[in-house]
């Protein structure tokens, strides 16, 4: 995992971008097999409906390979991934977990406003049991990877345009 | 015969009688020989150190003869594994585990050769292969060790090195690390030939040096190893935690020459992460609140790409040398104030004129922690330079955090609508690797080459990129001042020949104008599908 870069992997944008894009794709390549698989609907209402699941699919396929590409060292992969697995399992999601379970109250004097600490932990994911000094810098990181994910599937929808 | 530079260069002439008399049995196939060529070569000593030397400085001057030097990271472990063998028999006290010896195998490599100081953990963790009988790494790579003629006078050349970062290491080497490092130093200046030789009394020491190569090793071999493979590093950095972190923090660019400064920077990094650590953390809430605020004081130097790999190494440095923890843990968050002696919780000193409370200072050094992160925020939410205030930045990043995670969407809903019969292979990584070396935020204006087999993506979906590609004129059309990319027109497969002219150009979206083409998605998307379920497979 540590190279002799100044950067470390996880961290790197670089090299997050790679594996992001690695995983997006296998996970991609993964729906496009089992939809294949199914026969294909005709009438438009359930390819329409098809279309939205897939749209779902996807996005759920993008967030998860980002969140397993920069793996568990950020607390909002963490949650992504927890998210994602007690949705396999369906169970009710955990939210006591230590790693999250200490909410630090956080300081009236501290925020300038109460509502927009709160929408950012609404945004952020695993943000609401954080301090708002730790949820800055998920946030910060945060920003980071969707800026990356962003760009690859630009990058993927450009190449399978042409 | 480079088995014998190595032996001669490592073990006394005395020793090596007693090597080969307690030779264990796993390694009497790499032993005999060795042994051997100690009664033999021991005159030859001088000479095969000059040579050293030399090659030394031809491979300090080319510091990425990686191959070369892999090569020799064979030979050196199977000369570990050799005196290993002959240091046990010489009753050196090396009480290692032997699960660590394996990695001892693996890590001493780098370093071994490097001093004479190193040349005694070397020598000492080739005892350690007797130790644990972790002979299969070793044993094997023989051959190699003849291999390479010059690897001796490189190993010679990288122990030189290590000595510098023995010195710089004081925290978990013991007083024997103290004098081998001086021993290193003093070797250092000399041509090495004697120095290595008087450095072998060190090896009784027994596991003191041992250990100190243990955890200076990490250090020491990050910094030569720029060259070389960067396996040994990671069986390194595994053995040390301590070392691990300060490798880390050490082996962005040290290079050999401040193979010195390698270790006291490390150190001085972690006690300046340290140092932002305790300031972070306030009185009340101790080592505690400290593990948790570390992450985050990392920003703090404005080390952002980072962040958490740093406080998560500096949670476990501030774990390992919380017992001997300096100044530097303690230091005031204002840097103003002098650093306090180390303890379990930060003290932190009201500045004049303020409030001398508690929990006013403890605010206080909440409130800079959080303007620091809102500081580094602000570099990376583009347009909020102008913004001051932590609630108009708040609000920017909330919009700009919801911007992108809409960007998400609609890319997903236009890779649904576009790839139901797509294969994406790697080869399309291999071009995207080009595009993500540029840091664009737009897509790339430039074209990159694909590879030959991408032409199976074009075959597949001919219908489909044409369709596609109506629809997105019409987007560009509609979708108002939308910059727009021209497409790679040079990429001609022979599939794609009567699209190329019809290729419209592929627009670029800005964060502004997702909400127009959403909606102009979701109406041209119906369009496509019959003819998607017409190319699919």
């Amino acid at each position: 995992m540590k190279t002799a870069n100044c950067k470390n992997p996880h961290t790197n944008p670089t090299s997050i971008k790679t594996r992001f894009a690695l995983r997006f794709l296998r996970a991609i390549n993964n729906l496009n097999n089992n939809n294949n698989s199914t026969t294909p609907p005709l009438n438009s209402h359930s390819a329409a409906a098809d279309k939205r699941k897939r749209c779902r699919a996807i996005r759920a396929a993008a967030y998860a390979s980002m969140a397993s590409a920069v793996g568990p060292n950020k607390a909002w992969s963490r949650a992504v991934l927890r998210k994602i697995r007690n949705r396999m399992k369906e169970t009710i999601k955990k939210s006591t977990r230590a790693g999250t379970a200490t909410v630090r109250e956080s300081n009236p004097r501290n925020e300038l406003s109460f509502g927009q600490e709160n929408e950012l932990r609404e945004l952020v994911p695993g943000g609401e049991a954080m301090d708002f000094c730790r949820l800055l810098n998920e946030t910060g990181h945060y920003i980071q990877c969707l800026r990356a994910q962003v760009q690859v599937m630009r990058k993927i929808l450009h190449y399978s345009s042409t | 015969m480079d088995k014998d530079y190595f032996m001669n260069a490592g073990i006394p002439p005395p020793q090596p009688l007693q090597f080969q008399t307690t030779m264990p049995v796993p390694w009497t196939g790499l032993n005999c020989p060795p042994e051997q060529s100690f009664l033999d070569h021991n005159s030859s000593m001088d000479q095969h150190y000059s040579n050293f030397d030399s090659a030394l400085t031809s491979i300090v001057s080319s510091p990425t003869t990686t191959s070369g030097l892999s090569n020799e990271a064979f030979v050196l472990r199977e000369l570990i594994g050799k005196l290993g063998g002959a240091g046990t028999g010489t009753g050196t006290s090396t009480a290692f585990p032997p699960p660590a010896t394996t990695a001892f195998n693996d890590s001493s490599y780098r370093t071994p050769l490097s001093s004479p100081k190193l040349q005694l953990p070397f020598l000492d963790q080739m005892n350690m292969p007797n130790l644990g009988t972790s002979l299969p790494p070793a044993p094997p790579p023989l051959p190699a060790l003849s291999a390479d003629p010059g690897f001796a006078e490189r190993a010679a050349k990288f122990s030189c090195f290590g000595s510098r970062s023995f010195n710089g290491r004081t925290s978990p080497l013991g007083v024997n690390n103290a004098e081998l490092g001086h021993r290193s130093n003093t070797t250092l200046m000399g041509n090495g030939k004697l120095p290595r030789v008087s450095s072998s009394p060190a090896l009784k020491q027994g596991g003191s040096p041992v250990e100190n190569k243990n955890s200076g090793q990490p250090g020491m071999e990050i910094r030569p190893v720029n060259g070389l493979a960067s396996v040994p590093e990671k069986k390194l950095s595994k053995l040390s935690g301590s070392g691990a972190s300060s490798n880390e923090e050490s082996s962005v660019s040290e290079q050999i020459p401040s193979g010195e400064n390698g270790p006291k920077t490390s150190n001085e990094m972690s006690s300046r992460k340290r140092k932002a650590v305790s300031r972070a953390k306030s009185k009340e809430n101790g080592s505690n609140s400290s593990k948790g605020g570390e992450g985050d004081d990392d920003d703090g130097h404005g080390k952002r790409p980072k962040p958490t790999e740093i406080g998560k190494n500096e949670t476990k440095t501030e774990d390992e040398a919380k017992g001997g923890s300096n100044d530097e843990s303690e230091k005031q968050k204002a840097n103003q104030k002098p650093p306090e002696p180390p303890k379990d919780y930060i003290h932190v000193r009201a500045r004049r004129g303020q409030a001398t409370d508690s929990h006013s200072l403890a605010e206080r050094v909440r409130r800079e922690k959080i303007s620091e992160r809102m500081k580094l925020l602000q570099d990376l939410v583009p347009g909020c330079n102008k913004v001051t205030g932590k609630a108009l930045m708040l609000d920017e990043i909330i919009n700009y955090v919801q911007s992108l995670q809409r960007q998400v969407e609609f890319l997903s809903m236009k890779l649904a609508s576009v790839n139901p019969g797509l294969e994406f292979n790697m080869d399309n990584l291999l071009s995207k690797d080009q595009m993500f070396q540029q840091n664009a935020a737009t897509l790339p204006q430039q074209m990159y080459p694909l590879d030959s087999s991408a032409p199976t993506l074009y075959i597949h979906h001919q219908q489909n990129v044409q369709q596609f590609h109506d629809t997105t004129t019409t987007n560009a059309s509609t979708g108002g001042p939308l910059s727009v990319d021209p497409l790679p027109l040079g990429i001609q497969l022979p599939s794609v020949d009567g699209f190329s002219e019809s290729l419209p150009q592929f627009p670029a979206f800005s964060e502004d104008d997702l909400h127009s083409i959403v909606h102009m998605g979701f109406v041209n998307f119906p369009v496509n599908q019959p003819s998607d379920t017409r190319v699919e497979r």
